[in-house]
């Protein structure tokens, strides 16, 4: 029973010292996103810096992203804008409308050079291949 | 002629001192020749004055015979005088007297009977002050009383051969000089009557005086009279020549023939004459003259006389006439022959009278040849009255009749023609067959007619004026009247083309005897049908048309021209491109307004018309019962698009009307529509009209049109104000969508797939480009789809491609409403909405009811009822059919609501009984606050509270469209110590329920917040401010 004691006092001290252990946090390299990457008709393309568009009321916006699915006959000429940040996993998109802002949260579970994938909270998975 | 006759008295005087030499020659005359001569030097200046020079006196009985004569050669008078041509006054190579040998031998008296002179040369001279060189012989008083005879001249006959006669007298600057002058002169005088009887012929005769040179040659002269009491002679003058010149100022006569035939009574004493049957033949003309002649103490001949003529070659017979009247016929080349009968000249005759000339003329087969005129006239077949008084401007010829050819044109005129000398003046009616053709020189060169006319035209005008009008087509100077009728009318200037079958043409010249203060000419056009056509594409068809017009300043073209026309029809069809128009009884006016530096055609147009029916293709059609037009146009001929090229300005005012539209069902019916068109803009004053369920008062202008027709790259922009008691706006898209479009950009270009194409059968809103339309609409009430609102007002905006319903404020039965929206059409297969709509106190059921799609935005709303207050942004580009492409929908909704009450009952109780939320039976929400986005299919429910009695929950999800969802719902705030948490997820129809541990305890706990937590919030704050920022 001692014997049993001290094996699970072992494993006590093993885990929580385990448990105490902060895990290694994960950072992606944002520059890793730049480029045009596909999932199927869908594309999005990440710049390096902000670029200028011009909304359908006017207004003057900088954004750094832009998204189109070629299934639903739009071109990148027309493509819908937004603003993306990365921090550590977490890839934030903010879609710019001419009325609204709808964001988007994902976590990125793996960038390379050629592939990009992210899930959000509902476990939805999207799967990227760096096409330039 | 007393200056003649006293140079003859003169003459005969030097003839008689010459014999009265011979009479001592006489004496001597049985004596021999050198006797005879001795005899003749000796008694020689008893008689003579001036030096003489005789050679030898023989006698004659030969030249004499019966009588005695003495021969003398050699006489010479010599008398130098300063200014004479000559010192010698005569010199004569042979010199016979003829005495009366028994006379001599009974009586001893010297009677002369005849004078011989052979090769003589006289010179006679008078200078400036009257003196004379041939004053040489001694009166019988001036004589010396030794004279031995007495003497007598009676002289029966002095006959001259081969004499030349120089007579110079600078007092009046007139010499005269006979050449080969032989002349025979017999006589017998009794008492103081003469019997005369003088034959002359020399080889030159000339006179010159200062206005008068005459010349004649080879002259043959005979007169064969007598002289009464040295008064009256009466005799017959004969003369001929084969070359006479006379030049009064300017020659008259060169080189001609004249013969001479003249039975002449004449009294010295009262120098009075009379011409009986006399006879002047001039070259190949006969003239019979008779009459008197009166020759006044100051030198005025009073002329009485009548004349006929033979037949006359007119171009032949003008050289004869006074070089300023030749000039003024210089213009008009005549060919043909003429005969003047009764001839009648009467008047004076002096430096400056001429006398009054009457005839009748008669020409057959006459050309009359104007310069400035494109063909003769030939076959002039003339009737007519000359009166001439060439003291004046009174000189006229009546025209009894004439008829005369054009080309292919025939007249027949009467009337006068006056001021011949002068300005010729016609007077004229006159009757014409004229075709059109032959008047094609008289119109400006771009105008060309056709046609058969007949011709009724009364003139009273000059020649000059018609010359000077058809120069510079000025007709303002002609005065005159025509009717015509035209056969087979066709008029072509320019790009303008009109015929007609028949028509008649009223012409008055000018204008202002017609009508008050118009210019130029007065035209009358009445027709049964009349065809117009401008250019290529406006046709017109003019039924009775009746156009009065006064047009003015006809030289350059229809653009330079003063045109002021009334035209009245009894129906008008008007084609141009694709529109047919016909309107009854239309009044037209056409006002030509040319000015210095237009490049075209300036004119005002004004139209009033009734019963309108117009169609532009199959697309429009429109019926109204009145239509007036007040128009201008300022052409630019070098521009060549329509807008460009006539600048037109107009004003409509169309009265009730009903427009279609191809593909509209429902008709445009216009109460009124008043708006003025330009290039520039496009003015609507007033219109009041109903299209379909809507009624619309529009008022505003648009303006670009020009640029915009022209190349679509300037916006043509728009403000209107629109007011409607109802508006149906579904309708209003149909009947302006795709203004404005081609085929090109309104076909699906750029489509990044080919899977899907568009649909045939779409055709989908086509918001027009290259515009910039406002309209601020001021609505009672407006549906658009199933959405009814009342109080609309706001501005719509069309600029670009873009429809733009902007800040749109209206009520509705459900809220009070704020709607921005935005439609777009780059392409059919990929068009644009978006909007920004703000429902202040909206009642939830009501909103779900009038925008149903708000349903499948935010399911769960159905659930509540009560008054919210809700915003929503959304946009998606949509396929051709309105489809909305999901992949673009971005969507965003903030919620605020209180006191709701809950309509799932079932749902409600078994959520609050799972999270152990008492409800105390009440089936309430006491408040919330969410926030919803839309990404593609994803709509999530960001963490948001919702308030139940003491309890908080918090709740956030996701559901899809294909109505699938996962929730989640914290209690963070209860009376009991267990905060639960329930996942809820599945099909709408079938969802599952779980507990769960609470997800965002702290969110709404700023101290306690996590770093998602803050995020969250962060975002959700940023969503609804986005939102709200639009509310107004």
């Amino acid at each position: 029973m001692k014997k049993l004691l001290h094996i699970f006092l072992f494993l006590f001290i093993l885990f929580g010292f385990a448990a105490c252990h902060k895990p290694t946090e994960i950072s992606y390299d944002a520059s890793m996103l730049y480029g045009k990457w596909q999932e199927g008709s869908v594309y999005e393309r990440y710049y390096e810096s902000l670029i200028e568009r011009v909304l359908l009321n006017g207004d003057t916006v900088h954004v750094n992203g832009t998204t189109w699915d070629e299934a639903d006959d739009v071109t990148e000429e027309e493509a819908q804008l937004f603003n993306w940040t990365l921090t550590g996993t977490t890839l934030k998109h903010e879609h710019v409308g001419t009325f609204v802002m709808v964001p988007k949260i994902y976590t990125i579970t793996m960038l390379t050079s050629s592939h990009l994938v992210y899930k959000d909270d509902y476990g939805k998975t999207h799967h990227f291949s760096k096409v330039e | 002629m007393k200056k003649a006759l006293k140079i003859t008295g003169i003459v005969l005087a030097s003839l008689v001192g010459v014999v009265l030499i011979v009479v001592g020659i006489a004496v001597g005359m049985l004596t021999s020749s050198g006797r005879l001569t001795k005899m003749v030097k000796k008694y020689a200046p008893q008689f003579i004055t001036c030096e003489m020079e005789l050679g030898k006196a023989d006698l004659t009985l030969f030249k004499s015979f019966p009588n005695v004569g003495i021969d003398i050669e050699n006489v010479a008078l010599i008398n130098p005088m300063a200014g004479s041509p000559s010192d010698t006054l005569a010199n004569i190579d042979d010199l016979t007297v003829v005495l009366d040998l028994k006379k001599l031998l009974k009586e001893k008296e010297i009677v002369i009977r005849k004078c011989i002179l052979e090769d003589a040369f006289v010179n006679l001279y008078t200078d400036t002050l009257g003196n004379n060189n041939f004053n040489v012989f001694k009166t019988k008083e001036d004589s010396d009383t030794t004279s031995s005879f007495d003497y007598l001249v009676d002289i029966e006959e002095v006959k001259l051969k081969n004499n030349t006669l120089l007579y110079t007298d600078d007092r009046n600057q007139m010499t005269a000089q006979a050449q080969g002058l032989n002349l025979d002169l017999k006589g017998k005088m009794q008492d103081k009557d003469i019997d005369a009887d003088l034959t002359l012929n020399a080889d030159d005769l000339s006179l010159n005086m200062k206005a008068i040179q005459l010349a004649l040659k080879a002259v043959d002269l005979d007169f064969d009279g007598e002289v009464t009491q040295y008064d009256q002679i009466d005799g017959t003058l004969k003369l001929t020549t084969p070359d006479i010149s006379l030049n009064l100022n300017e020659p008259y006569l060169e080189n001609d023939t004249l013969n001479l035939n003249l039975p002449v009574q004449f009294s010295l004493k009262d120098m009075k004459g009379h011409l009986d049957k006399a006879q002047i033949g001039l070259n190949r003309y006969l003239i019979d003259v008779g009459g008197d002649v009166a020759i006044a103490k100051n030198g005025d001949v009073d002329l009485d006389l009548a004349l006929n003529t033979n037949t006359l070659v007119v171009e032949d017979v003008l050289t004869y006439l006074p070089e300023k009247v030749q000039k003024k016929l210089s213009s008009i080349e005549y060919t043909g022959k003429a005969t003047l009968s009764d001839v009648e000249v009467k008047g004076t005759v002096n430096d400056s009278l001429m006398p009054l000339i009457k005839a009748k003329v008669l020409t057959d087969n006459l050309k009359v040849n104007v310069k400035e005129l494109p063909y003769p006239f030939t076959e002039v077949k003339l009737d007519g009255d000359l009166d001439l008084d060439l003291n004046s401007d009174a000189n006229s010829l009546t025209v009894n009749s004439v008829s005369a050819k054009f080309n292919r044109s025939s007249f027949t005129a009467d009337g006068v023609v006056d001021d011949l000398l002068g300005d010729i003046g016609l007077k004229l009616k006159v009757k014409g067959d004229v075709p059109l053709t032959d008047i094609k020189s008289f119109l400006p060169k771009n105008v060309k007619l056709n046609g058969q006319t007949n011709l009724d035209l009364t003139t009273n005008f000059t020649v000059e004026q018609l010359m000077k009008s058809l120069d510079d087509y000025n007709l303002n100077r002609l005065s005159a009247k025509a009717n015509l009728r035209v056969n087979s009318f066709t008029f072509d200037m320019d790009t303008i083309h009109a015929s007609a079958p028949s028509l008649n043409v009223g012409l008055t010249l000018p204008a202002s005897a017609k009508q008050k203060g118009q210019k130029g000419a007065y035209i009358t056009l009445t027709t049964s049908q009349l065809d117009a056509r401008v250019g290529k594409g406006i046709k017109a068809n003019l039924k009775n048309p009746d156009i009065k017009l006064a047009a003015d300043s006809f030289k350059g073209g229809f653009e330079k021209m003063l045109l002021n026309a009334d035209m009245k029809f009894s129906h008008l069809d008007v084609d141009y491109d694709t529109i047919h128009a016909n309107i009854d009884a239309p009044a037209l006016t056409f006002v030509t307004t040319p000015g210095k530096t237009a490049k075209g055609l300036n004119a005002r147009i004004t139209l009033d018309g009734k019963d309108v029916v117009a169609n532009m293709g199959q697309a429009y059609a429109l019926n109204s019962n009145s239509l007036k037009v007040n128009a201008a146009v300022s052409q630019n001929k070098a521009k060549k698009d329509f807008l460009n090229q006539w600048n037109p300005s107009a004003d409509f005012v169309l009265g009730t009307a009903l427009v279609k539209v191809d593909g509209i069902d429902e008709l445009i019916r216009i109460s009124n529509i008043d708006f003025l068109f330009n290039s520039h803009e496009l003015d609507f004053k007033r219109s009041t009209f109903r299209i379909g369920q809507s009624d619309m008062s529009m008022q505003g202008s648009v303006v670009g049109i020009k640029e915009w027709i022209e190349d679509h790259k300037n916006l043509m922009k728009g403000e209107l104000q629109v007011s409607s008691e109802f508006l149906d706006i579904n309708e209003i898209m149909d009947l302006t969508s795709g203004l404005g479009r081609t085929e090109e950009n309104g076909a699906s270009t750029g489509s990044a797939t080919d899977s899907q194409p568009e649909k045939k059968e779409d055709n989908p809103f086509m918001v027009p480009e290259g515009i910039d339309f406002n309209f601020v609409l001021n609505t009672q009430r407006a549906l658009y789809d199933n959405f009814d609102m009342n109080n609309l007002k706001g501005t719509m905006t069309v600029k670009d491609g873009t429809l733009l319903l902007r800040e749109i404020g209206f009520t509705n039965k459900a809220a009070e409403m704020q709607l921005t929206a935005m439609y777009q059409s780059p392409r059919k297969n990929n068009l644009f909405l978006a909007m920004d709509f703000h429902l202040l106190r909206v009642q939830i059921n009501d909103l779900l009811t009038m925008i149903p799609y708000i349903d499948t935005l935010v399911p769960m709303l159905k659930t509540f009822d009560g008054q919210a207050e809700f915003h929503i942004g959304a946009e998606t580009n949509l396929k051709s059919n309105y489809e909305p492409k999901i992949s673009t929908l971005r969507a965003a909704a903030d919620i605020e609501g209180k006191n709701l009450t809950v309509n799932d009952k079932f749902t409600f109780t078994k959520i609050t009984d799972m999270l152990d939320i008492s409800t105390n039976g009440s089936y309430r929400v006491d408040s919330l606050d969410v926030q919803l986005t839309a990404f593609k299919n994803e709509i999530d429910l960001w963490p948001s509270q919702i308030a139940i009695g003491k309890y908080k929950v918090t709740v956030d999800g996701r559901m899809t469209l294909d109505r699938n969802g996962e929730y989640h719902l914290s209690v963070t705030q209860s009376p009991l110590p267990v905060r639960l948490g329930l996942k809820i997820s599945g099909p709408f129809n079938k969802l599952e329920y779980k507990l769960e541990d609470c997800k965002y305890p702290n969110l709404y706990k700023p101290n306690k917040r996590n770093d998602t937590e803050q995020m969250y919030y962060e975002l959700k704050k940023k969503i609804a401010d986005r939102l709200k920022s639009n509310v107004r």
